[in-house]
């Protein structure tokens, strides 16, 4: 009789809580709130934009659910939802609910551009001034909802205030109907003008509503070009060729004048060999005292070779 | 083949194996009964938590501790009132479907088949 080992199978607990706050008689909570919860997080900066060679694939899992009584307080709330995005108590939050059925599936990480489509409005965030006020108190009394947390330090601006050239950049482009086709896509940050239901089947070659723009292993478009490596609102490819294979090709056709040994001195040979030249020593000195000897050490071999 | 151990007949064992009689395994499921119909919560107070047993369930349990059924089965409450979230369906109501026990009831139903472990 071991399957007997936990003494039940399942266990369904409710808690009794007062029927409102106007009223105290006992009701038990049948249908808490579960709380699908998501962190609002900022876009990225330019500079790690710039910088990402990495490429990698970054998975943003979906939102985990919570199930908090209307009982509870804001408190209880506040520190429910620190605990379960693993947000620093030191910073401040700003929560925004948002409206969800049972089928959808929102992602742990929302960007600014996604989740202001599934805010009615940006400014109607939950009120967790007053600590001691009830859960149901501030408007959680779904069955089932979605709850968007944006996070600060002390001093910081907030997720969805920060002003960032791509956002801006991105917002034009929102104005513009004609920016957004299936074909181009959108530019880096920019988000469709069309909005998806969560619970709609998307096909296969339309683009995921929470498929994060720069976090998509495919390569940049830019002006219906590939383009590998990042890329800048006004930036263009350096060269008609859609594969880039050096960023040192000055011009097209420029490579294929002159043979790459005729170009390269000696020097710079055993520099490139040695990975210190190029793009390579960005931030790195050369070892000019080495350099200087291997140099003369070259000229003596090139002057005794001619006096023989 | 041993018998399997019946719940409700765990006093009976313990005090005596050879002299435990069916008039005593009825009487410890009586018993357990009564305790059970004690636990439920009559008046709800607020801040207390509450636990729902099918009324299938407790039916089973009565008509067993009675003599005139078998064994109810492990409780799972859940399968029989909740949905797939774990949500409690809608058309589910106290007295048909759920009973509300306090927490010293259900503690006597997980302890009444933990017994049974080893």
């Amino acid at each position: 009789m071991t399957e007997y080992s936990h003494g039940a199978l399942s266990e369904v607990s409710r808690k009794v809580i007062p029927e409102s706050s106007l009223s105290l008689k006992p009701v038990v909570e049948l249908r808490p709130p579960i709380i699908v919860v998501s962190q609002i997080v900022p876009p990225p900066s330019v500079s790690v934009t710039v910088f990402n060679f990495g490429g990698g694939v970054r998975i943003n899992p979906p939102a985990r659910s919570m199930t908090i009584s209307k009982a509870d307080t804001v408190a209880t709330l506040e520190t429910n939802l620190r605990n379960h995005l693993s947000l620093k108590a030191t910073g401040q939050i700003r929560c925004y609910k948002i409206k969800l059925t049972r089928k959808d599936n929102p992602p742990q990480r929302f960007k600014v551009s996604e989740v202001l489509r599934f805010i009615p409005d940006k400014d109607d965030q939950l009120d967790l001034t007053v600590k001691t006020r009830t859960v149901g108190e501030i408007g959680i009394v779904e069955p089932y909802l979605g709850i968007a947390v944006e996070w600060k330090e002390m001093g910081d601006t907030w997720p969805m205030d920060f002003k960032h050239p791509v956002i801006e950049q991105a917002s034009k482009d929102e104005g513009s109907a004609d920016a957004h086709t299936s074909e181009k896509g959108h530019t880096l940050g920019a988000s469709p003008l069309k909005m998806l239901p969560f619970s709609r089947r998307r096909l296969s070659d339309e683009k995921n509503i929470f498929e994060s723009d720069d976090e998509s292993p495919r390569s940049v478009t830019l002006h219906s070009r590939a383009v590998l490596g990042p890329a800048l609102p006004g930036s263009y490819p350096r060269s008609l060729s859609p594969i880039q294979r050096s960023s040192s090709a000055e011009r097209y056709g420029e490579r294929n004048k002159i043979s790459f040994n005729s170009r390269v001195s000696n020097v710079h040979r055993v520099e490139r060999i040695r990975g210190t030249t190029g793009l390579n020593n960005l931030g790195r000195l050369l070892n000019f005292q080495v350099n200087c000897r291997q140099y003369l050490l070259h000229e003596c071999c090139v002057a005794m070779s001619r006096s023989l | 083949m041993a018998e399997s151990p019946q719940p409700g007949t765990v006093n009976a064992n313990v005090s005596d194996s050879s002299a435990s009689t069916a008039p005593d395994m009825q009487y410890s499921r009586e018993l357990q009964l009564n305790m059970l119909k004690m636990s439920f919560v009559a008046n709800l107070e607020i801040g207390s938590t509450v636990y729902l047993v099918p009324v299938k369930w407790f039916l089973a349990f009565t008509a067993w501790a009675k003599g005139q059924g078998g064994e109810p089965g492990v409780p799972d409450p859940a399968s029989i009132l909740c949905d797939a979230d774990g949500v409690i369906k809608e058309d589910m109501s106290e007295g048909t479907d759920y009973h509300l026990v306090d927490e010293e009831g259900w503690n006597m139903i997980k302890e009444t088949y933990a017994s049974y472990d080893c």
